[in-house]
C-alpha cells in the first residue's frame, strides 16, 4: 500500500478542525466509548480470554461490520475497539511505518472514538495494532500487539473445508503442511515462503503469523508482549501469550531461515532491520530502506545528534 | 427464585463501557501471566457473600449469551439477582452446562470433569471457573505452588488459602486434556490470579522448600 492510494481513503479526509469537531461529537454520544456496543465488545473479550488460554487455536466469533471494508484491517480493530481503555497509548503500523493511509485512518479513527493518546514510538505505546510487520525495537512486559490477519487458517489454501481443517487442528494432525514446505523444497531448492509463515504455537497449534515477513517471525518466539490476532471476514481470534514457545516449521537438513540484505537502509545504515527495496527513478535506481519507519527515524535522529553535537554553554 | 426487592442491590460500574474494559484488562493480563497477582479496579457494589475481584470480573465478562451456575452459598444470597439484573445472564442449576461457574469460599468445587470441556474441534467452548478463596500469597514459602506454561517466563511461585487438597491433581488431568478443559480464575479481596488449562501446577513439598 503506498501514498499514492491517498484517493481510495476509506474514511473522509477532513482538516484538523473539522475532525477535532467530530471528535467531541463521538466523544459526546454519538458513538459508544470504542465504537462498538457493549454485548460486542464483552463477546469479543470472552473470545480473547479463551484464546490466550489456547495459544494458537482460532476462536470463532461473531466479527461485526465496520465502517471500513475487509481487508483494510476490521478484525484488528474490532480486538483493539475490545481491549482498549482511556488509559492507553496507541501506536498504528502498516507495513512497519505509522505514515500510511491504513495505519493514519486507523490511528484517526481510535481518536476520534475513544480520544486516547497515540504515539510512533514503540516503547511508549501500550497497544500496538499491526498490519504485517512486528517492530524491530524488543517489545516489553504489558505492551499489546494486535496484528491484522486476512486468512487465519494455514492451511486454508491446502485444505479448503472448514469442518476438516478444524478437525486436523484438533488431532494435531500437520503432516499437510510439512507436505507443502517439502514441495517448496522439491521445486526450488529451499523452502520458498517468505512470508506468512507457519509457526508451531507451545508445540501444539499450527498457526498463521499473519502475512509478516518471516523475518519477523523469531520475535514471536519468547516475546514478553502479548500477541492477538484478529481476522474480521474469517471471524477467528487467536493469541500467543507472552513468553511463549513459537516455532517457525523447518526440516533438520532444511531448516528455517530469515530473508538477509547485501545491502544495509540507505536512510541510517541500519543492517539488522527488514528492509524495503524502493525503485528511485526510470533507470533502474533503487535504494534499500528501514520498513520501521519508528526504527528508522530513531536511528537518523541519534546520528545527527552524533555528527553534530549541541555546543555546551 | 423469590421476588428480589431490586432497590437494595448493589449498584454495578458507574461507567459500564471504562468499568468493564478496566477489569477485563485485569483478568486478560492474569490470564496472560498465570499466577501473577493482578489487582482488579473497580467501583461496582458487589455482594457481601462474594469476592469483590470475582463478582467484577463477571460483571464485566457476561451477558444474556451466558449460563452461569452459582455455588449454593451464592446462590443463596443476593448474587444471582445482583448478576442477572446488571447483565441479563441466564443463572442455571446444572453445573455442567454452565459457560460460567462462581464458586463462593468455602464451598466444594464442582468436580473439573463434569464442566463444560469443549471438543478437539471447538475447545473454547470449556468452561472458566471463578473460585473465591481465603487467600493468595507469591511469597509465603508453605505449600506452595510451583507454576510453569505458556506466560510464565521460568516459573511462578504462588500459595493458596482455601482450596481443596486434591485441586493439584483435578488440575493436572485438567491440564492433560489439553487442547480441551477448563481455565480458573482465583478471586481474594480485590485480586485475581488467572490459571489458564496451558498451566502446570506443582506442590512443592515443605522440606524441598527449606532444602
Amino acid at each position: 500500500m503506498s501514498q499514492q492510494t491517498i484517493e481510495v481513503h476509506p474514511m473522509p479526509l477532513t482538516t484538523p478542525q473539522e475532525s477535532r469537531v467530530a471528535e467531541m461529537s463521538a466523544l459526546d454520544g454519538e458513538f459508544n466509548f470504542a465504537y462498538l456496543d457493549e454485548r460486542t465488545k464483552r463477546m469479543i473479550r470472552r473470545a480473547l480470554l479463551k484464546a490466550v488460554a489456547i495459544p494458537g487455536y482460532q476462536v470463532p466469533f461473531g466479527s461485526r461490520e465496520m465502517p471500513l471494508p475487509y481487508g483494510w484491517g476490521t478484525g484488528g480493530i474490532q480486538v483493539t475497539a475490545s481491549v482498549i481503555g482511556p488509559n492507553d497509548v496507541l501506536k498504528v503500523i502498516d507495513q512497519g511505518s505509522d505514515d500510511t493511509v491504513n495505519a493514519v485512518n486507523i490511528r484517526r479513527f481510535f481518536e476520534r472514538t475513544t480520544a486516547v493518546r497515540t504515539t510512533t514510538a514503540t516503547l511508549e505505546a501500550t497497544l500496538i495494532q499491526t498490519r504485517h510487520r512486528i517492530p524491530e525495537t524488543p517489545l516489553q512486559e504489558g505492551q499489546v500487539l494486535i496484528y491484522q490477519v486476512p486468512v487465519p487458517e494455514p492451511m486454508q489454501r491446502l485444505e479448503p473445508r472448514e469442518a476438516e481443517t478444524r478437525m486436523l487442528h484438533g488431532l494435531a494432525e500437520y503432516g499437510l503442511m510439512h507436505v507443502k514446505l517439502y514441495e517448496d523444497i522439491a521445486r526450488y531448492g529451499h523452502i520458498a515462503t517468505t512470508y506468512d509463515y507457519p509457526v508451531l504455537v507451545n508445540d501444539r497449534y499450527i498457526m498463521s503469523p499473519s502475512p509478516i515477513p518471516k523475518f519477523d517471525n523469531p520475535k514471536m518466539h519468547m516475546n514478553p508482549a502479548l500477541q492477538l490476532f484478529g481476522a474480521g471476514r474469517e471471524k477467528r481470534i487467536y493469541a500467543v501469550p507472552p513468553y511463549t514457545k513459537v516455532e517457525s516449521l523447518g526440516f533438520e537438513d532444511h531448516p528455517f531461515e530469515v530473508q538477509r540484505w547485501d545491502a544495509a537502509c540507505a536512510l541510517c545504515g541500519a543492517e539488522d532491520s527488514f528492509l524495503d527495496e524502493i525503485v528511485t527513478d526510470d533507470a533502474g535506481g533503487r535504494m534499500h530502506v528501514c520498513s520501521d519507519s519508528h526504527y528508522c527515524e530513531t536511528r537518523q535522529q541519534a546520528q545527527a545528534a552524533i555528527s553534530s553535537p549541541v555546543e555546551a554553554p | 427464585m423469590a421476588a428480589v426487592d431490586l432497590s437494595t442491590l448493589g449498584a454495578g460500574f458507574s461507567d459500564l463501557a471504562i468499568g468493564s474494559q478496566t477489569v477485563f484488562r485485569a483478568a486478560l493480563h492474569a490470564l496472560s501471566h498465570p499466577g501473577r497477582i493482578v489487582p482488579v479496579p473497580h467501583d461496582a457494589k458487589t455482594p457481601a457473600a462474594a469476592q469483590p475481584a470475582s463478582a467484577a470480573i463477571l460483571l464485566a465478562l457476561v451477558d444474556p449469551d451466558c449460563k452461569v451456575w452459582m455455588s449454593p452459598t451464592l446462590a443463596q444470597s443476593d448474587a444471582p439477582s445482583w448478576l442477572r439484573f446488571h447483565t441479563g445472564c441466564a443463572l442455571i442449576n446444572d453445573h455442567r452446562l454452565a459457560q460460567f461457574l462462581w464458586v463462593a469460599r468455602g464451598d466444594p468445587l464442582p468436580a473439573f470433569g463434569e464442566l463444560r470441556q469443549g471438543s478437539d474441534a471447538d475447545p473454547d467452548q470449556g468452561a472458566t471457573v471463578v473460585i473465591d478463596v481465603a487467600g493468595i500469597d507469591s511469597t509465603a514459602a508453605e505449600g506452595a505452588w510451583r507454576l510453569t506454561g505458556p506466560g510464565i517466563q521460568a516459573v511462578t511461585r504462588l500459595s493458596v488459602d482455601g482450596l481443596p487438597a486434591q485441586f493439584v491433581e483435578d488440575w493436572r488431568r485438567n491440564h492433560a486434556a489439553f487442547p480441551c478443559g477448563i481455565d480458573v480464575f482465583l478471586a481474594c479481596e480485590s485480586d485475581v490470579v488467572g490459571l489458564p488449562r496451558t498451566t502446570t501446577i506443582e506442590a512443592i513439598a515443605s522440606a524441598a522448600l527449606e532444602a
